[in-house]
Order: structure tokens, then sequence, then C-alpha cells
């Protein structure tokens, strides 16, 4: 029975595995998206065969034998393709982007996700691409030998190359005067190596002809030469007197898989099958031994290539410590499980924290742990940003997954369309990252659906016949603002008020800002598309797009202009966890306003209120600014103070007023969900726990002020 | 070279001139000596390949008699030669002390 490492994995190292594969599926799919721009990209080449080859030697290592069958087809015609005997054109990238498909429907471990018939297909095509008959291979170039060649050639990247030289045993070199040691000089020139002389051929003294040179000799050489220049160290002794072999390493230097089975593996020593199964008895000793020595003592006929990967293996370590001496380690993985708990814990200190700090406040003639009150309460901020940063990352990597959907989604509909971004390295939190998925998926699916013209519409309207995509991410504050923007033919406020009436959204007689028009395509069945397709129509998105926002505490607007196209605009908060807040009390209770929305505070003198005539507005510097009572808002029961606070808060661009009794001052809250009973309650964003225990709400001042603009009569009663 | 019952000293000057006499010497003293063979480099000063080569088959020979060739007083030369062909460690990789 074939057992392969796959039998002793645990779950978790298995999810590791599945993680790298899919992070070279990444890499791979970007470098091919870019390729489709600049077919001739080398680097870009070399990204996809390399992380053909990392899919390969991961999936063949831990069992995955189906996927490593078929990368290795892709990985062969991505070699070929490096030295030029294949073209890189646009037929061939689609097929590579499906092969990428394939072989993430086969590491899902879903057997549903895979199409049998698609693989074989797929397959198929690549293996065809390596017979000569194919046509595909062009014209082999004829390296040039001798002194015709030019020399140098450029300089690549660096690589590890493994190159071996043997004379010829027929031939009496020693006789001629003919030495190894100028060619092994020769490398050292290129580059640094490890030279390992290789005696199986020397016979003893009875049989020993000293004319003729028996060793031989393996080099592990790391240069930024060419294999051309590496070869032309030897161009007086090749054709006559000597055979040499130059292979190059596909495993980046830095970041490659330089265990000692991949390397044996890459040069074609061993099997995945005699790897995994020597990686098995290493694991089942007591005395685990190193697995050169398990492998030469199975088969001591590949004691000289382990010596010489294992050559190799030192020269590439002693180039990564040096290198990482001079750039230090970026990055450790860390499950999203730990990542969350430290979150908790962090957000649970902070409440801890401000307990204590209440605590001491209340304690007379506490001096001493004022101080040390403060300290910790520095401290803990610090703590809080720090992972809070953690957990943050740029929202690039979710814009970059979406350059694949809008290449196949403008394929599928006969359309041109780019897609450009920018702001990529602003950085949102983790989980927001992952909820934003699903909404702008389908934002875009509907810019490219109902937004982009036909070519040949977009040319009748004066438009290039190209359409654009345009996402864009940007701090503002304490938030994050994402824009999804199309040049397509925009929304048409008439079609959509219509579209209001006839489903009983709005009245004929209302009217109604664009703006407020818009809105209307966020109730739940309303769309304008007469038919529906696989993409959108069923105007069963818009209100799911927003409920989503909203429950990750953002808002969604959006504005057009018919004929030029359309922006949505999101904004969220930076983070879930905890925030800043701003204590208010009114009557016996206590709320929070996050601090980003908080601009100024005033008081609300008498003056003010004769001023208004019996609005409820204020001016400041020149602005009027509506207010509201949160007594009045919550019908809270209690004595109106003389001298009111005006919270001036700000949301969405436009500001107004929250009239308290006390500003009690800032704090850390840690947002607590509201749970299931008041999930509904609009006008509270979330809760948190004070320092003497007591729940308070959080305002959602986006809501209040939708409250406040409509000049809703409704009141909530806490 | 100067060889008595185990010691076999290098000349100033190794090469291919001398690599036949030098495995003549060698395999006298494989055939008659017992016990290791002690090679003496101190006066080196000239050696190519092919006598490292002579001398690597001798050790060659010697292992598997159980015996062993061991190096005694490298010169410089030597040690430059051994190092530049890689040949400063056995074929065990052990580094020729």
């Amino acid at each position: 029975m074939t057992s392969s490492l796959s039998d002793f994995i645990s779950p978790e190292e298995m999810e590791q595995v599945h993680t790298d594969i899919n992070d070279n599926l990444t890499a791979l799919e970007d470098a091919l998206l870019l390729l489709e721009k600049e077919p001739a990209d080398g680097e870009r080449i070399n990204t996809v065969f390399r992380a053909m080859h990392s899919i390969k030697g991961i999936a063949g290592m831990f069992g995955m034998e189906r996927i490593a069958e078929f990368t290795h087809h892709v990985e062969d015609v991505y070699d070929w393709v490096r030295k030029g005997r294949i073209t890189m054109d646009k037929e061939l990238i689609s097929l590579t982007l499906l092969a990428r498909d394939q072989i993430a429907a086969l590491a899902s471990g879903n057997p549903a996700g895979v199409q049998e018939e698609e693989l074989q297909r797929v397959q198929t095509a690549f293996q065809v691409m390596l017979t000569p008959a194919a046509g595909h291979e062009k014209q082999k170039n004829q390296e040039p030998v001798g002194l015709s060649k030019a020399w140098p050639t450029e300089k690549t990247a660096e690589a590890l190359y493994w190159v071996r030289f043997r004379f010829d045993l027929h031939n009496p070199i020693f006789a001629c005067a003919t030495s190894p040691l100028p060619y092994l000089n020769g490398l050292k020139r290129l580059g640094e190596c490890q030279i390992i002389p290789q005696f199986d051929l020397l016979p003893e003294l009875d049989d020993l002809d000293v004319n003729i040179c028996y060793l031989y000799w393996d080099v592990a050489l790391i240069t930024d030469q060419s294999e051309l220049d590496i070869r032309s160290e030897f161009m007086f002794i090749e054709e006559d007197l000597a055979e040499l072999s130059i292979k190059k390493s596909p495993e980046d230097l830095a970041e490659g898989d330089w265990r000692l089975g991949r390397i044996l593996l890459d040069q074609g020593v061993i099997s995945p099958q005699t790897l995994a199964e020597t990686v098995r008895q290493q694991r089942i000793g007591s005395h685990p031994e190193p697995i050169g020595a398990l492998l030469t003592a199975a088969d001591p006929g590949i004691a000289a290539p382990v010596v010489t990967a294992l050559a190799g293996q030192k020269l590439v370590k002693s180039r990564q410590e040096v290198s990482g001496k001079e750039n230090e380690v970026t990055s450790v993985r860390v499950p999203s499980a730990k990542l969350d708990l430290l979150v908790n814990q962090v957000g649970e200190l902070v409440i801890a924290q401000a307990r204590l700090r209440q605590l001491i406040v209340s304690m007379k003639e506490a001096y001493a742990l004022q101080g040390v009150s403060e300290e910790i309460t520095l401290l803990t901020e610090n703590l809080r940003d720090s992972t809070m940063s953690i957990r943050m990352l740029p929202i690039g990597t979710l814009f970059n997954k979406f350059n694949r959907l809008v290449r196949d989604l403008a394929s599928d509909l006969q359309k041109s369309m780019i897609m450009e971004t920018s702001g990529g390295e602003t950085e949102l939190d983790k989980t927001v990252i992952e909820h934003l998925n699903d909404p702008l998926v389908h934002l875009i699916r509907n810019s490219i659906d109902h937004g982009i013209e036909s070519p040949e519409q977009r040319i009748a309207a004066g438009k290039k016949p190209g359409g654009r995509i345009f996402l864009s991410a940007n701090h503002a504050g304490a938030d994050v603002v994402i824009r999804v923007s199309d040049d397509g033919r925009g929304l048409d406020p008439k079609v959509l008020r219509a579209k209001g009436i006839e489903k009983g959204l709005i009245t004929a007689e209302q009217t109604l800002s664009p703006r407020e028009i818009f809105q209307l395509i966020f109730a739940p069945g309303f769309s304008t598309k007469s038919s529906v397709s696989n993409l959108s129509g069923r105007g069963v998105g818009m209100d799911v797009v927003k409920k989503h926002i909203e429950s990750l505490r953002g808002t969604l607007h959006i504005e057009s202009v018919l004929g030029e196209g359309c922006t949505i605009t999101i904004k969220l908060p930076l983070t879930l966890a905890i925030i800043d807040g701003f204590l208010v009390q009114t009557c016996e209770e206590r709320f929070v306003i996050p601090l980003t929305t908080v601009r100024e505070c005033v008081r609300l003198t008498k003056e003010e209120i004769d001023k208004a005539h019996g609005e409820q507005i204020i001016n400041i510097r020149n602005e009027i600014v509506p207010y509201v009572r949160l007594r009045d808002l919550f019908k809270l029961r209690g004595v109106q103070p003389d001298k009111e606070q005006v919270v001036i808060t700000e949301a969405d661009s436009q500001r107004v007023g929250l009239v308290v009794d006390h500003v009690l001052g800032q704090s850390q809250v840690v947002i607590k969900s509201l749970g299931s009973v008041f999930r509904n309650v609009p006008l509270f964003s979330g809760a948190t726990i004070l320092g003497d225990g007591e729940v308070v709400p959080i305002l959602d001042i986006g809501k209040i002020l939708e409250q406040v603009t409509n000049s809703s009569n409704d009141v909530y009663s806490l | 070279m100067e060889a008595n019952e185990n010691r076999l000293v290098l000349r100033n000057r190794n090469d291919i001139d001398n690599a036949q006499e030098l495995r003549d010497t060698l395999i006298t003293l494989v055939k008659q000596g017992k016990g290791d063979v002690i090679v003496v480099g101190q006066a080196v000063e000239l050696i190519d390949v092919a006598t490292l080569q002579v001398l690597w088959s001798a050790m060659k020979t010697l292992k598997n008699r159980g015996r062993k060739l061991k190096f005694s007083d490298i010169s410089p030369a030597l040690q430059r030669v051994m190092e530049e062909s890689g040949l400063e460690k056995n074929e065990n990789d052990q580094l020729i002390p």
C-alpha cells in the first residue's frame, strides 16, 4: 500500500498546505493577468513557472498526486516558454487560467467542485503543446558555442545552478597538460560556489591510469550570470574533452523550498514516492535521522547526489543568513483564531483598565495610584493600537482578486473594459476585508452588466469602445472610503422614479432629490432590468449589499450622471472592535458618541434658543446646524438643566448637534454587539461596558442624522 | 618522494611527470606496509590535480583494506590546490587534517 505524508499530517498542517497552495495560485493568477498586457515579461513568466513548480512540489510531497501530475504538464510548458520554445500568447494565458481554476478545485478537496472532463481537456491541451507536432514550439535557437558567441550576456536575477563537469575518460587530459583547476576557478569568478569532487569513478591504484582524470566535479553555484555565461567558461573543452551539465534550480533563493528532499526531487534523483516513504520513516523513529542519511542507507548509489545537494543547501542558507541580516524577516503567519482571541483579550483589558481608572478617580488621596493608572491607560492604548494594527491588511489584496472577475465577465458579455485601482495600500481590519468581498463583487458585476455599454453603444455615445471600472480606497479620519466607479451609462432618475412608483416605494406626488431617488435601488426586489441574466437583474442584490455594509457599521451612497457613469461610495470604520468614545449623560442615562464623529462641543444658551424662533438649530460660526435633544429622541424623563451642552457631530459630510445634560469625557470603549434583542434598534451601533460595569449604548450618528434630516416624529423609548 | 615503511614525503614539485612514480611508490606502501600511510606535504611548492588524484586513489585503496591515508605538515601550496579542487575533504566529506 502506498502511503503518503497526508496520512501523517495533522489537520492544522494540512490547512497550512492548502494555504501555501492558495498563495501560489494567487501569485499565479496575478502574473497571468499582467502577462495579458505584456506577454514578453520574463519575470512574470518566471513567476508562473515558479508557482506551478511550488504547487507541484507541495502536492507531491503531501500525497496530492492528481495535482502534482496536473501541474507537472503546465510546469513543463512554462519551462519551454522560459526557454523561448513556446510563445506566450492570449490562448495560453486563458488555458493557464483554466488550469489554475482546476488546481484550485482539486486543492479544495471537494469532489463536487472538480469537473473531470474539463480537467482532462485542459491537461491534454498542455500535453499536446509539448509534442513537436503541435506547432507551438518555436525554431530551436542553437546556443552559440566556441568563439563565435557574444560575451558577456545580460545579467539575470541571482539563482542557484547545479553544474557538473567531467572529463572524457578516454582522453588522457593530464598528459596534455590540461587541468580542471582553471575551470573551477572560472566558476568561482561567476559567483559563490561549493565545489564537490566526486570519487565514484576513481579506481584503486592498480587500475589507475595517471593520465586520465577520473575525478569529476559537481558545483553548486549562486550567480546572476546566465547559463550561457557559465557554459562559456568551458568553451575550450566542452565539445572535445569534457561533458558539461548545467541545471538552474527553479527555487527562489530567498523564499524557495531548500529542504534536502525538495532539492533531490528537483534534480530527479528521487521520486515523490521515495521521499514520502522516507519522511514517513523519519517520523516513526524515536530519534529521527536526517533525510539524507535515510535515503543513502536505502540506496547507497545516491550518496554523491545527496552530498552535492547538501552542499548546495549550505550555500543557499549561508546566503540567506547574510541577506537576512540585511533584510529582517518581514512577516509571520498567525492563525486567524489566535488573532481574534488576542483582540478579545485586549478588549477585556481595556474594559478592566477603564474600571480601574474609575475606581481610582473615586478614591481620595490616591495620587500614587493615579500615576500608575495613567501609565496603564497609556500602555493599554498602545497595546490596543498595536493589536488592531496586526489585524489590518491592505485592501489591495482584495482589489487584485477582481482583475480576474472583470476579465472573465467582460469576456462573457463581449464587452471591452479595464479595471484600475488606487489606494490599494489602504489598510482595513481583516474581518472587514473578508466581509467586503461579496458586496464589492456584486457592485462590480452590476457595473459591468448594467453600467458599461457594449463597444458599439459606447462609440455611438461618443465614448471610447472600452469601458473603465475604477476602484479606490482612502482613509478619511477613522473611516475608510471605498469607491466603485464606472464610466458607463449612469443611472436615469426618471426610470428609477417610475420603477419606485410601480413598486409602491414612493407615490407619484412625492418629490425626491436625485440622491434620494438613487437610494431606491437599495430596496428589496428593485431592479430596472427587463430580463434576468446570470449576472444580475434579480433585484436581490443591492439591498443585500446595503445590509452587508451596514452590518459592518458602514454606509453606502450613490452618485451618478446620466450618460457618464456611476459611483458608489462605501464608508466603513477602520476597526470593528475598539474605539475612542465621547461619554455624555442626559437625565440618568449615559451614551457613548464615537469620538471620530465629534467635531466640537458648545454650550446651548438661552440666547441661541431665542434666536432660533422655535427651530432646533444653532449657529456655529455662521453655519446653521440642526440639533436634537437626546432626552426628546429617547423620551427620557428628568429635569432639563438650565445649561445644556451641544455636541456637534458629523457624518457623511453633514452635521448634527446632540444636546445633552453633561459631557463626561473621553474613554476607550470596547464595542459589544447589541445582541438579537436590540439588533433592530436603529439609532445604536452597539454597546459597551463602562468602568463601573454599566452597559451603555453607542450612538449611530449616521442614523441620527437621517432621522433629523427626515424630520421624523419617531421617538425611541429606552 | 621518500618513503619509509608508512611515511611518504612529497617533493617540492609534484605533477604529471612524476605521477606514475608516486603511484608505484604508493602501491608498494599499500602492499608491503601495514597500518596507515602518512603523506608529508611540508616541502610541496608545486602540485597538480593529477598528483592529488593519485593520492586520493591511494586513500580509496587503503580504505578498502581497512587502512587510512593521512596528511601531515601540509604546505601552503598543497593546501591551496586542495582547496581549489575541492579536495580539502576526503571522499567521506571529512576535512583532511
